[in-house]
């Protein structure tokens, strides 16, 4: 029998829980060293078992306390010393001792771990490390000399004061030692904690240097407080050859990005701009032409920036890939970009800025993107804006194309706007074809021959969400070979276009998922096709029309003598006609083997033609019947899925996760959802069957209507 | 265009390239070695495990490829495994020891993950003996190494 590697074993611990760890390391020496080795490689300091029993004091498990004392007096050394028992805290820094060096990843909660982990000097190949509560160097008032050696141990009274103090000095220096030990380090991150003490934004009253030896606080008076923690810091960086991605949480000074334009920190690519203050993103100038900054290729700027920003960034940072902004907007500052209109794309103003071409950029995170088009900034290679995007007018829409000719993913939610004369105005014929790969607007209402007129440009579409199209828009998409890479479709029609729908159904050869309002075919149109629809499709939310049905009165004549017997073959010619549109419509969707996803069901308050309630009875798990009043309206010209009618032609839809009959006509009984719970075995959600099931099936209507059935 | 592997038993196996190619080390061979009509040895993988590496490869032939990360940051892992997979990897233990291999082998990052999930799934929830049991392990420890073990690591014990 062969046994796995340990190379593997380990990759198998990377999936494993902390408790199935623990087992794993008791099986045998080998598993020992592998599953040990997996349990220390990524830990949190948090509330989550097991970490904080190594990290606190049995007597301090509480996750943000950070005074296991009232006193912070350090003179009253005896006091404190009774709070935790010395062998407990003796345990747990051996542990930390003999398995530290085994920890890739880490992120502390409270300044127990950062003295622990530093007291136990042997975390040292630290790969990423994420601190909530934010330690800038300023407060820890750090020298400009990095303390390379390790720290050889932390005396008493300092490793209190770390602790003790979430905003203390020591704490910040503490912090920033642990990162100098660890070298090898990719990622750095200070995330922003509300519960953390806000004072780490305080201006300390003395900044004091902590040498590491001992508990010796010097007073530094150094009076350059900027340059200080930066020339720390890229002391520091320079030291950590790995070292890409940064994070600083809000600290009152903002000095990285220039150093970061200057190249001074070559390894950082990633890096996230958290200020409250604009003026370093003023002050920012393009470093000279011959070394611009190309390492940066991530910037995350979390606070609202002007034009200018945009462009000193554009020009400062070619190397950029990644831009994510809260906003970009036009202060007074920016008057003479405001004279700019992108409409004809001419400067009205006296002094005309110089466009910025910035060919690197591949995407781009804010909402307001029209807003920042107006900075002259050119971006001819972004493909992704948003994740969603506002944009008030199809106006807007076209002016933003324009902009971003490589754009192949838009969304946009928000649509404020109002429909207006000036978007039939708008010239597209004369655009070429937009990249356009991802189209979803969720918007209100503009004007759908304007929007047909830009989707006839947009053929590369794989998947397209509008809401409120006519047929002719949908026409437009069922064009042949035109629109043949569409995968996934969702619209919102003002009525039902059935052929339109089935044409598209038919021509698009790689269709995985259709659905919306106004989706619907009829019953004739999917048989007459022998090659209906892609055999691909996933998820299908379609109405089906036309099914011929007689309805449950006319059903209950066909068993009454009372009726004359050619009123009766009539009916009985109606009902057999009805089974056999029906079972050559499940042969058709029997063919679409993938379906993950089928629903006929219909929206309430759609077709107002119909009675709006009606009224069921149910039987309850106690076996009382209850009548229910329905709110969707029963349709009787589709399918009904009764055994009868021909469901088991469905039999071969395995994959079915989802199935929906809502307000449909239908005959589902006792039987039928027996053989669904039979052949669905992936089955999890019935759209419908809520109405009449809840707990115990059974309507009794559906349920004679079926019995009845299988007697004819 | 097609490719042709041979397994450890001298078998021929001819595959789609692009079917090949979601194994990392042959799509390196086929890079290196260009334009070619010659058969790809595979010394290390026996007919039985190849068949099965194919039939992987082939239902997953359209997946996008996954780019390869430089974290091994398992935070960012994810333990479901799809349907098809689950079923694929119903096999006994000798021969899903050898998908494995072959997976690790052949540089099939997703097989080799969806591998190692499913002896993952195995040994969730068991105790050490019943892991023992499963994998057919002999225990090498002493007993005064087993108690050691076990008190060094009893604070992580659920309380």
């Amino acid at each position: 029998m062969s046994q796995l590697p340990p190379e593997i074993l380990q990759q198998i611990g990377f999936h494993l829980d902390n408790r199935s760890r623990l087992s794993s390391l008791l099986v045998n020496r080998l598993w020992n060293e592998v599953f040990t080795t997996s349990l220390w490689h990524t830990i949190s300091s948090d509330d989550t078992n097991p970490w904080r029993r190594i990290f606190k004091p049995a007597n301090c498990q509480n996750l943000y306390t950070h005074n296991y004392s009232s006193s912070h007096d350090d003179k009253d050394k005896g006091k404190d010393d009774d709070v935790e028992p010395e062998e407990e805290r003796e345990f747990r820094i051996r542990q930390l001792q003999k398995y530290g060096h085994l920890i890739r990843h880490i992120t502390i909660y409270d300044s127990w771990s950062v003295g622990l982990l530093l007291q136990a000097r042997v975390v040292t190949q630290l790969k990423s490390l994420v601190i909530f509560g934010y330690r800038h160097p300023a407060h820890a008032g750090l020298s400009v000399d990095v303390l390379t050696e390790l720290v050889k141990d932390v005396p008493a009274r300092l490793f209190k004061r770390i602790v003790n103090d979430s905003s203390s000095v020591a704490l910040a220096q503490a912090c920033w030692q642990l990162i100098v030990n660890n070298h090898g380090l990719t990622s750095v991150r200070f995330m922003y904690s509300t519960v953390q003490s806000i004072s780490f934004f305080d201006t300390p009253h003395s900044r004091n240097t902590y040498s590491g030896e001992d508990d010796t606080i010097v007073s530094d008076d150094d009076d350059n407080l900027l340059s200080t923690p930066t020339q720390y810091l890229i002391n520091v960086v320079s030291k950590m050859p790995r070292l890409s991605h940064l994070r600083l949480a809000p600290s009152p000074t903002e000095w990285l990005l220039p150093a970061l334009a200057n190249s001074l920190l070559p390894t950082i690519r990633s890096y996230v701009l958290s200020n409250s203050d604009m003026a370093s993103l003023d002050n920012l100038a393009p470093p000279s032409p011959s070394s611009p900054c190309t390492t940066l290729e991530s910037l995350q700027i979390l606070l609202p920036i002007r034009l200018r920003h945009l462009r000193s960034i554009a020009s400062t940072f070619p190397g950029l890939k990644r831009l994510e902004m809260w906003t970009c907007r036009a202060d007074s500052k920016d008057a003479r970009l405001l004279h700019y209109n992108p409409n004809t794309h001419s400067n009205s103003g006296s002094s005309p800025m110089e466009v910025i071409v910035h060919t690197g950029m591949e995407r781009i995170q804010i909402s307001e993107v029209y807003d920042l088009l107006r900075a002259q900034v050119l971006f001819p290679n972004v493909k992704t804006l948003g994740p969603i995007v506002n944009i008030v007018d199809l106006r807007q829409l076209l002016l933003i194309l324009r902009s971003f000719p490589a754009l192949e993913d838009l969304q946009a939610f928000h649509f404020k706007g109002q429909d207006s004369d000036r978007d039939s105005r708008l010239s597209i014929e004369k655009e070429p074809d937009w990249k356009l790969k991802t189209l979803i607007l969720r918007l209100n209402q503009f004007r759908p021959r304007t929007m047909t007129r830009m989707l006839a440009k947009m053929p590369f579409l794989v998947r397209i969400e509008l809401r409120s199209l006519t047929s002719d828009s949908l026409a437009l998409l069922a064009t042949p070979g035109r629109y043949r890479f569409l995968e996934h479709v969702r619209f919102n029609l003002r009525q039902p276009c059935y052929e339109e729908t089935n044409r598209l159904l038919v021509v698009c050869p790689n269709l995985k998922s259709i659905q919306g309002l106004g989706i619907a075919v009829r019953a004739e149109d999917m048989i007459a096709e022998p090659r209906w629809t892609c055999l691909r499709l996933q998820k299908f939310h379609c109405e089906i029309h036309g099914v011929p049905r007689i309805d449950p009165d006319q059903e209950a004549q066909l068993y009454d003598d009372h009726y004359k017997d050619d009123d009766q073959e009539q009916l009985l010619e109606l009902h057999r006609q009805s089974l056999l549109v029906q079972r050559q419509v499940y042969q058709q969707l029997a063919r679409l083997t993938d379906l993950r996803y089928l629903d006929i069901g219909f929206p309430q308050r759609r077709y107002r033609q119909y009675p709006p309630t009606y009224t069921i009875t149910r039987i309850t798990g106690t076996g009382d019947p209850v009548r229910t009043r329905c709110y969707n309206t029963p349709i009787p010209d589709t399918l009904s899925f009764s055994l009868a009618s021909g469901l088991d032609e469905l039999a071969t839809l395995h994959r079915l996760d989802t199935f929906g009959f809502k307000a449909v006509n239908h005959q589902i009984g006792e039987e039928e959802l027996q053989w669904m719970s039979r052949h669905w075995r992936q089955l999890r959600t019935a759209y419908g069957l809520d109405a009449y099931v809840d707990g115990l099936l059974c309507d009794e209507k559906a349920d004679k209507l079926g019995r009845r059935l299988k007697e004819l | 265009m097609t490719v042709i592997l041979v397994s450890s038993d001298n078998q021929d196996f001819k595959v789609d390239k692009e079917v090949a190619e979601r194994s990392i080390l042959i799509k390196n061979m086929l890079e290196d070695v260009g334009e070619s009509d010659s058969p790809i040895p595979l010394p290390n993988v026996t007919s039985a495990v190849l068949t099965k590496v194919i039939e992987y490869c082939e239902h997953h032939r359209n997946d996008p490829v996954q780019v390869p990360e430089e974290t091994d940051d398992p935070r960012k892992r994810s333990n479901d495994i799809e349907e098809w997979d689950m079923k694929f990897m119903q096999v006994d233990q000798e021969m899903l020891f050898e998908i494995i291999l072959a997976a690790n082998y052949l540089d099939i990052k997703p097989l080799l993950d969806v591998g190692c999930k499913t002896v993952a799934n195995i040994i969730k929830g068991k105790t050490p003996e019943e892991i023992r049991k499963a994998f057919n392990i002999v225990n090498d420890f002493t007993p005064e190494e087993e108690a050691q073990i076990k008190k060094e690591n009893e604070w992580a014990e659920d309380r």
